[in-house]
């Protein structure tokens, strides 16, 4: 410090209030000059005036805003002593700048700057008033050094304000430099967030950078990602600071453009897309993200596809897939090759069609997540009624997809279409299964563009198929498959009751969903369905499929459909009464456990997800894992996603996932992270877990 | 390409994925990153020295003015004397680089330990930022808190009050107290996870 500032800063000291004489208006601290300013050089009582801090800081040094960054302390004014009657404002922050510090990033101010405060002046405003300011500071280049003064300003009473020729200019700028505000939505995307400018016309070449006005949401070290989605505005991508809470209503902050001269900010209070207002409700444009994290996940997607083979729910109509197989062993590559994409393309466009629909609705602001069609009774009552029918077919009451059990049929490429919809059937029944791998890819997916989603969807089709692509290119492989034969017929007519069982289970659902009578009706149009599947079938053995038989077959089933799928009320509340075990869940829920020091256990489920019903079964109503929840003294909740619910969407969300199952363990010491247990549980997985293990 | 001939090249591919995992950093909840550090007296420490003890860990600059705060105040010496006498370590890490700001040679840092009455388990000098970064510390002080498993069960500040002034030490609360107190217990720690306040660390 030089002697000239050690002097000043002696004196400042020395020159506090009621040690005689008034403060100083301006102290020349360490590196810093620091003065107490005003609009107006006189004030009219009963009106209003601007207060200023004015910081002069020696180059290279700086001071910081109210978001000092990973480092650093504002400026603060501990006090005013202001005359009665009149009353400070807070204080008002011009847009700062970014100032690093080797890896540290802060934000701040070098040069000059003002920090206003506006202040009303009393009707009592005395004639020789002053205003003083107890202010601290914090001026900082590698090294700090903490300042603090008592600054004092003389404001007489005037019958008009009279502008403060020096500062009136530097106040004036000041109003016209603040920032406008500006729409924004929020979203969270995995570790970080996502604020987009809907409206945010911005050059393409100029830099655009996000300033948090609050302290530990957004890592301020974390660099800003910048993205111009097609439909027009910006989409701006963060990233949490370690101290971020877990939910987030609403993040200030500003939006900084350009550089230099050309430099503007707007104000952001940047909320998620539902709550945002109804004039800036556009579809918040997501921007895509690194490529290789799009490649993984399509990558785990495609795993994902290949392991929902071996899922319950698939696996009765992957039979029908693999009988063809064996019914074309013997034919030709180039026929069997085209079955195979046939099949493949019946699969991927499925999942395209749901994909689509899936980020078509969320594009609309619903809040759906994998598995959201099961949601829906009317389909899940189409599904019912079409597995049940097609296990008709497989047990002989009537024929289709004839292509599958004709040999040698004189056209080539006769029954791509059974292939196709064999595809099609295979992932429509697929979706209440989530496999491992898919959770994480799905969730990360829908989170990106459009193209980004639907390449995982893509993936995750392609894996589903892939087995059968690599069958029907390899004939080798083919060969190693049972010869055909009578054995086929009966393998068929036995692969029809995993396909009832699968109707009763879709029916189980349907029930929960929509109610005992709709149910009943259900019941009732499984009877017509088999009625007009034996008319049908009677006819196709007699030869008689005359036009009155298909009026007939069309009559039955137009019936069963209009009694089953008609008057369907979604609302309805589903019988959601437990076993005593399962208490309801809810964020508070857990939160309120976790603070009494109670371990706790969430199980995200539906009955329409036929892994969680499997694992409820086999798992959780197994006696030692009760008693292992006894042991451990864990509270068990079950967050039921059978009915839309966009507080479980969003949990799942939380954890990447975008469909249950879900299982999560909290341990009893609230520090201890929570544990993602695998989506095919054993007894001894939860046993482990429980057992901190 | 055959499909079938893609098979292998798929599989490896998937394999190659699998084993490139993120790598770590100081995470509340999470193990504790490893480090290998020398103190003043030259002799080595490492994060598994410490398995089976409470280990506090404090970002130090004796020329940050928020350091001083705690030092001048005789808080940070009465936090160090407390828990170590409960056998929690406490290691003080500079991780300033030679020529910045809060810099020690062994020496100095040994002066330095004798002029203020500090009472750490030992002085790390990390002139390369290197322990620093592991721990992603931001400012001095910066506190970190490890359990007997080496979890990382308190990251943050060493109180609630921002400031470099004495007078508000009384009035904040002392995350860094609290958080030993409970998790010697057995209790929850709460808060767990704080902003910390004071001079960014100068790393070179």
């Amino acid at each position: 410090m030089r002697p000239s500032q050690l002097l000043s800063l002696l004196l400042s000291l020395l020159l506090l209030p009621g040690l005689g004489g008034a403060a100083p208006s301006s102290v020349e601290a360490s590196h810093v000059t620091v003065s107490l300013v005003a609009e107006h050089a006189a004030v009219a009582p009963g009106g209003a005036t601007t207060l200023g801090l004015h910081f002069d800081l020696e180059p290279g040094w700086h001071i910081y805003w109210h978001n000092p960054g990973e480092s650093g302390e504002p400026p603060k004014v501990k006090a005013w002593r202001l005359p009665p009657g009149a009353e400070a404002g807070p204080l008002g922050w011009p847009v700062p700048k970014r100032v690093p510090m080797g890896p540290i990033m802060n934000y701040g101010y070098e040069g000059e700057v003002v920090l206003t405060a506006p202040l009303t002046v009393g009707p009592g405003w005395p004639a020789e008033a002053t205003v003083e300011a107890d202010v601290t500071w914090l001026v900082c280049k590698e090294d700090c050094i903490p300042g603090k003064a008592t600054l004092g300003l003389t404001l007489p009473a005037a019958d008009a304000p009279q502008p403060d020729a020096r500062w009136a200019p530097v106040f004036a700028a000041a109003r016209e430099a603040t920032p406008a505000e500006a729409l924004a939505t929020l979203a969270r995307d995995g570790e970080g967030l996502r604020v987009t400018l809907p409206t945010l016309d911005a050059p393409a070449d100029a830099p655009i950078d996000f300033l948090p006005a609050v302290e530990g949401v957004v890592s301020p070290s974390a660099p800003v990602t910048v993205e111009r989605p097609a439909e027009g505005g910006v989409a701006l991508g963060l990233t949490l600071a370690p101290t971020a809470p877990d939910t987030l209503d609403a993040l200030p902050g500003l939006v900084v453009v350009g550089q230099g001269s050309d430099r503007r900010a707007l104000r952001v209070n940047a909320v998620p897309a539902d709550a945002a207002p109804v004039d800036g409700a556009r579809a918040p444009p997501p921007p895509s993200d690194a490529p290789t994290s799009v490649a993984w996940a399509v990558l785990l997607a495609f795993l994902g596809g290949l392991i929902l083979n071996l899922m319950p729910c698939v696996f009765p109509v992957l039979s029908l897939k693999i009988l063809g197989f064996v019914q074309q062993s013997g034919e030709q590559a180039a026929k069997i090759r085209a079955h195979g994409w046939a099949f493949a393309g019946g699969v991927l466009v499925s999942f395209w069609a749901l994909g689509g629909a899936l980020v078509a609705l969320r594009a609309g602001g619903d809040r759906l997540g994998w598995g959201f069609q099961l949601q829906s009774p009317l389909f899940v009552a189409v599904l019912a009624l079409m597995v049940f029918a097609l296990g008709l077919a497989l047990s002989g009451l009537f024929e289709v997809g004839l292509a599958l059990t004709s040999v040698g049929g004189s056209k080539r490429f006769e029954g791509l279409g059974g292939s196709f919809a064999t595809g099609v059937l295979a992932t429509v029944v697929a979706t209440p299964c989530t496999a491992p791998f898919m959770g994480p890819a799905l969730g990360y997916g829908l989170t990106q563009p459009p193209a980004a989603a639907m390449a995982v969807f893509s993936g995750l089709g392609f894996g589903m198929a892939f087995p059968y692509l690599v069958l029907s290119h390899a004939p080798a492989l083919l060969r190693r498959l049972p010869r055909p034969g009578p054995w086929m017929e009966t393998f068929k007519q036995a692969m029809a009751f995993p396909l009832f069982a699968t109707a009763v289970w879709l029916l189980d659902v349907f029930a929960r969903q929509a109610g005992a009578d709709a149910a009943f009706r259900l019941g009732l149009a499984f009877v017509g369905v088999a009625f007009a599947a034996w008319l049908w079938g009677r006819g196709q053995r007699t030869g008689k499929v005359g036009a009155a038989r298909g009026v007939v077959v069309a009559a039955a089933l137009g019936v069963s459909a209009w009694g089953a799928l008609t008057d369907l009320d979604e609302a309805r509340p589903a019988t959601a009464a437990g076993d005593g075990f399962w208490q309801p869940w809810s964020p508070d829920a857990v939160a309120a456990e976790r603070r009494a020091g109670r371990a706790v256990f969430v199980n995200f489920t539906a009955a329409w997800c036929i892994s969680c019903q499997v694992n409820e079964r086999v798992v959780f109503r197994d006696d030692d894992v009760r008693a292992a929840f006894r042991d451990a003294d864990a509270v068990a909740l079950k967050a039921d996603w059978t009915h839309r619910d966009a507080t479980i969407a969003d949990a799942l969300a939380e954890h990447g996932r975008e469909g249950v199952p879900l299982y999560l363990y909290y341990p009893p010491d609230p520090a201890a992270p929570v544990q993602v247990l695998p989506p095919v549980l054993t007894p001894a997985m939860v046993r482990d877990a429980l057992a901190g293990r | 390409m055959r499909l079938s001939k893609l098979l292998p090249f798929a599989l490896a591919l998937v394999g190659t994925l699998a084993v490139a995992l993120p790598a770590s950093a100081a995470e509340v909840g999470k193990p504790a990153p490893g480090f290998d550090g020398t103190d003043s007296h030259g002799k080595k420490h490492t994060l598994a020295d410490y398995k089976g003890k409470w280990l506090v860990l404090e970002w130090l600059n004796h020329g940050c003015p928020y350091v001083r705060k705690h030092y001048d105040a005789k808080n940070m010496q009465a936090l160090q004397a407390k828990w170590t006498d409960k056998g929690v370590a406490w290691l003080s890490v500079i991780s300033s680089a030679e020529g910045k700001q809060g810099y020690s040679t062994p020496d100095k840092a040994n002066e330095d330990v004798k002029a203020n009455a500090a009472k750490p388990t030992a002085v790390l000098l990390d002139p390369k930022g290197v322990i620093g970064k592991a721990y992603d510390a931001k400012t001095t002080p910066h506190m970190v808190i490890i359990n007997p498993e080496g979890v990382v069960v308190y990251d943050g500040a060493i109180d609630s009050i921002r400031s470099a002034d004495q007078d508000d030490i009384a009035k904040a609360t002392p995350y860094v107290d609290k958080a030993l107190e409970a998790g010697l217990a057995g209790k929850a720690i709460d808060p767990n996870q704080t902003t910390p306040y004071g001079c960014s660390v100068k790393y070179p």
